[in-house]
């Protein structure tokens, strides 16, 4: 009976999220020209990752223990989860822009969780094509490191888990401090703010050689698990205690997010009334 | 002259309000800064070496990317952008002031704020980091890089302002700033220095001014270049060329104003 009301409750809350999503295309594809020449340069920043650590790689062998395809494949899973965050949650923008203009109002009302419809209200569909670079860059890379195909396959098996708790982790921390505009309302550096540490996740963690630091970029603001540890598991195979932090991590980041999103809705002071 | 610092003035009142996106902003650049400085501490660890860059030259130019990212790049396009789809360019087009002058003056204030902010941070950053950096200066290097910037400055001003303008012809540019935004950050050299990338792009970006915004200034700074005019005479004259081809545009794009949603 449980099980029934569940998958009931699964299937309402995934036609809304394709709904969105339908809308979400419409209304990006209304500016047509707009929409190509943003496809335009998104590509072109993604290259701009892959450019550099080309460039990078031009006068070394490795950083910090990477080789240049392991490398492309840490930069590819950044690309893969920032793409996932753009097209299925707009990388949580939305909110700013719902509380400055009181829109958050009409969504609380609803008989659905507001996390979730405030999540997915937006979606950038055009960033679908970091995904696809992202995953052709994988391609390649896997192509060129000493893998058998057993390996691959392993690995790939570990890495989709690894790439959900990134998604989960880069999720929580957009959660966490695109909430706070619920006090501050302008809150234009928090877009920066997330991006910048998701940005920051495609550089190897292990080039943080002090111990502190390291710390921080595992548990405080886990880059580590973000794009380095999916990384780690593709191209160097299973290894228990970091797949184990992983869900660790990613469930604590959610649960505090949740928590903290929940806590913030009771502060919230709607703009319009 | 009074009414454009009577905007000077409101502009830097306005960045005293938001001051916690300020603050903000600051710490994002310190972190990301951080990441880099790791970055090549690490390579240049492990017996790395990226071109001819030493450590210190390579730390000392994401410290001055960062720096300057932060003083000058502002919403120009954006915001001329908003103004033109929104109507809201109406209300100044009313007043007898001149649509250029309102938005420079409102810009420079934010420079003027920023530059304030920014630079005693970075001067305390600098303390920290001071075994790291290769500074050695000279009133003939701190003069040009001074001038230097303060082309760059106005290349991206002018640049940015005619993205902008660009809204009278295609009516939303959301997209095209951001592609341009793109391509202007890697060829003024602030994802890469530019004599690391391959040589044809090297030598293509000599016939751009992009190299101004952030490559020169930051040449000047870290002594990579040799002090001569030509680093000054070649981003003036860009800055007279872009400056009247904005007027031009301006002046036909005007016309073509329709002032809906005001």
């Amino acid at each position: 009976m449980k099980a029934m009301e569940l998958k009931k409750t699964f299937l309402k809350y995934f036609k809304i999220f394709l709904h969105l999503q339908k809308i979400g295309l419409m209304s990006r594809t209304a500016y047509r020209a707009n929409f190509f020449i943003i496809i335009f340069a998104v590509l072109i920043q993604a290259s701009f990752s892959l450019i550099f650590i080309k460039v990078v790689f031009g006068f070394l062998n490795n950083i910090s223990g990477w080789n240049y395809y392991e490398a492309l494949v840490i930069v590819a899973t950044y690309l893969i989860v920032e793409g996932l965050m753009w097209v299925l949650f707009g990388q949580f923008n939305t909110i700013v822009k719902q509380i400055q203009q009181g829109e958050l109002d009409g969504l609380i009302v609803r008989p659905i969780d507001t996390q979730f419809l405030v999540s997915v209200w937006r979606g950038d569909s055009e960033d679908i094509v970091r995904i696809i670079t992202g995953l052709g860059v994988i391609v390649y890379a896997l192509n060129n490191l000493n893998l058998t195909l057993t390996q691959i396959t392993v690995n790939s098996f570990f890495y989709i888990f690894m790439l959900f708790n990134a998604l989960v982790i880069t999720y929580s921390l957009a959660v966490l401090f695109k909430t706070i505009s619920i006090w501050t309302i302008e809150a234009r550096a928090f877009f920066h703010l997330t991006d910048s540490f998701s940005r920051m996740s495609q550089y190897p963690t292990d080039i943080f050689y002090h111990k502190i630091v390291q710390t921080i970029a595992t548990v405080i603001i886990p880059l580590f698990f973000m794009a380095t540890v999916p990384a780690k598991i593709l191209t160097r195979g299973f290894d228990l205690k970091i797949v184990l932090s992983s869900f660790i991590i990613a469930g604590v980041f959610f649960y505090i997010s949740r928590k903290f999103f929940q806590f913030a809705l009771t502060k919230y002071e709607s703009a319009s009334s | 002259m009074s009414k454009y610092l009577l905007i000077f003035y409101n502009s830097i009142q306005r960045s005293l309000i938001y001051r916690f996106n300020t603050f903000s902003l600051l710490f994002i650049q310190i972190f990301v800064f951080g990441v880099f400085f790791y970055l090549w501490s690490s390579i240049y660890r492990e017996g790395g070496q990226i071109g001819n860059y030493s450590l210190g030259e390579m730390v000392t130019y994401y410290f001055l990317v960062i720096f300057l990212s932060l003083i000058i790049k502002a919403d120009v396009a954006w915001r001329v952008g908003d103004e033109i789809r929104l109507g809201t360019m109406t209300t100044i087009l009313l007043r007898p002031i001149s649509y250029f002058g309102y938005t420079f003056s409102r810009l420079a204030g934010e420079i003027v704020f920023n530059t304030a902010v920014y630079f005693s941070s970075f001067l305390i950053l600098f303390l920290f980091l001071k075994d790291y950096l290769n500074i050695s200066l000279n009133l003939e290097q701190v003069s040009f890089f001074l001038v230097s910037v303060i082309l760059g400055t106005a290349i991206y001003f002018l640049f940015f302002y005619m993205v902008g303008l660009s809204t009278f012809w295609f009516g939303f540019v959301w997209g095209f700033n951001f592609t341009m935004s793109m391509i202007v950050s890697f060829l003024e050299g602030a994802v890469i220095p530019l004599d690391l990338l391959p040589e044809f792009i090297t030598r293509m970006s000599n016939f751009l001014p992009f190299k101004y915004i952030m490559f020169t200034p930051i040449s000047i700074f870290t002594k990579r270049t040799e002090l001569t005019l030509d680093l000054l005479i070649i981003p003036l004259v860009w800055v007279i060329a872009l400056y009247f081809i904005s007027l031009i545009m301006f002046k036909i794009g005007v016309k073509k104003y329709e002032g809906y949603g005001a």
